[in-house]
């Protein structure tokens, strides 16, 4: 269902972009290319914004879903279960998501990586309890090496495209929601999510997911937004610079 | 004679025992190495930060201050505030420029402000360094067991005439300098510097109410 979601929103935001390409905004036209100018040796180039009213938008109701939803719920949450118990939960869904690291790592040629998550996976999985402990890197000393996933894959050849910033997704472009959804067909919940009732379980296991993230981070996203002049404009920076390192890598 | 001999000897001994003290403690002042400045600024944050948490009540401004005390040896303000207007840096007279410095430092000081009450004792490692004649990248990683994460954190230096100033905090590939810059751009692109200097200033006045 959300993958449904995402690939419509993908084909609205598509749609609106070719829509708006020709009627470009000439004071963002003019902003992107002064700022191509001054790339510095260690800067990212800026990424372009031709949705930025819809994006604001977005932004807008993601930061209020976050306020009035999302952290009073984390917290609740976060009073029931213990931290250890909260981190071992982080644990397990890391572990889950091992495949599309691996077959990442492979496709960017990064075979020592990739044979490490595949032994972190197995060694995880089985003497870790399903993942819920981290054997291999508290007694063997396999640290988890980068994390890589088909967002990154496509960056080795591709820009980002365009800024994106979506309801409940969050911050990201068409390249990462292409990328999104390829690598949701490598971890089972995808194949599970295709039949009904188990869609529901999964479902409901991504959203746990999101909720014991967010309760282990409380104070992180306020402090962002105390640092930043435009949270906005902060954000869209932030997750372009962040992308842009983790393909470089 | 032998007297003599041994009072020399002795008095050789003396000086290149000094020479060698002086030659030490003169090469720690003029090379500490760009690790160095940032060890001793974080274990100074530190300390003073371990000690807050401790006795927090009403303290939070004096831990602020204290910090900023560290932080003003450390770090280059001035060429953090020129990074982040970039182009627009040059437009501005000299009396501008320093009170955008300042302007920076404040809003730097107001970020920490969120910082402070949300330390949890993490911990922080060096992963070595990159240096050049005027450049330098220091590598730490910040290791949260609270918080189950390990956050790599570079601070980039530049040597001002033998000494290394951190003038960029880059934390999981997002620099803090260029965050700004890319903020500050945007305003200054839709209106004029007046109106970036008083969003910043009614960003501080209001902050500093709540």
């Amino acid at each position: 269902m959300k993958k449904i979601i995402i690939i419509l929103v993908l084909l609205v935001g598509v749609l609106f972009f070719n829509h708006n390409s020709f009627a470009f905004d000439p004071a963002q036209g003019v902003s992107i290319s002064a700022n191509a100018s001054e790339k510095s040796a260690e800067g990212v180039l800026p990424i372009p914004d031709p949705l930025q009213g819809m994006n604001r938008a977005f932004y807008k109701f993601n930061d209020k879903m976050y306020f009035w939803v999302l952290k009073p719920v984390a917290q609740g949450y976060g009073k029931i279960l213990p931290r250890p118990a909260r981190l071992s939960v982080q644990n397990f869904f890391t572990n889950i998501y091992a495949p599309i690291r691996m077959v990442n790592c492979g496709l960017q040629c990064e075979f020592n990586e990739a044979s490490t998550e595949a032994q972190r996976f197995g060694i995880n999985s089985t003497i870790g309890l399903l993942g819920l402990f981290d054997p291999a890197k508290n007694w063997l000393h396999l640290n988890p090496p980068d994390e890589e996933d088909f967002g990154q894959t496509l960056g080795c050849y591709k820009g980002p495209g365009f800024y994106l910033n979506l309801p409940f997704t969050g911050s990201t472009s068409p390249r990462d929601l292409i990328g999104d959804f390829v690598d949701s067909c490598i971890v089972p919940s995808y194949w599970v999510l295709t039949h009904y009732p188990a869609g529901f379980y999964a479902m409901g296991a991504q959203v746990l997911e999101v909720i014991n993230r967010t309760s282990l981070r409380i104070g992180e996203y306020e402090e962002f937004k105390r640092a930043a002049l435009d949270p906005y404009v902060a954000i869209r920076d932030a997750y372009n610079q962040y992308r842009e390192n983790a393909i470089t890598k | 004679m032998t007297f003599l001999a041994r009072k020399l000897l002795g008095l050789t001994l003396c000086l290149l025992l000094v020479a060698v003290f002086c030659s030490y403690s003169l090469g720690v002042v003029v090379s500490a190495s760009p690790t160095e400045m940032v060890r001793k600024s974080i274990e100074g944050i530190n300390t003073i930060l371990d000690e807050y948490v401790k006795n927090p009540q009403g303290k939070r401004e004096e831990a602020l201050n204290k910090i900023m005390v560290i932080a003003d040896q450390y770090f280059d303000w001035a060429e953090m505030a020129k990074r982040s207007l970039s182009r627009f840096w040059k437009q501005r007279t000299p009396d501008e420029q320093n009170k955008f410095t300042s302007l920076f430092r404040d809003l730097v000081k107001n970020a920490y402000i969120g910082k402070i009450d949300g330390y949890a004792g993490e911990k922080m490692v060096f992963e070595g360094e990159n240096t050049d004649d005027t450049y330098s990248v220091v590598k730490t990683k910040i290791i949260s067991p609270s918080k189950g994460t390990e956050i790599p954190v570079y601070y980039r230096l530049q040597n001002n005439g033998g000494s290394w100033m951190v003038y960029d905090v880059v934390i999981e590939g997002v620099s803090l300098v260029n965050n700004y810059r890319d903020q500050f751009n945007s305003i200054l692109q839709g209106s004029s510097y007046d109106e970036l200097v008083k969003r910043i200033q009614d960003k501080l006045a209001q902050d500093n109410k709540k």
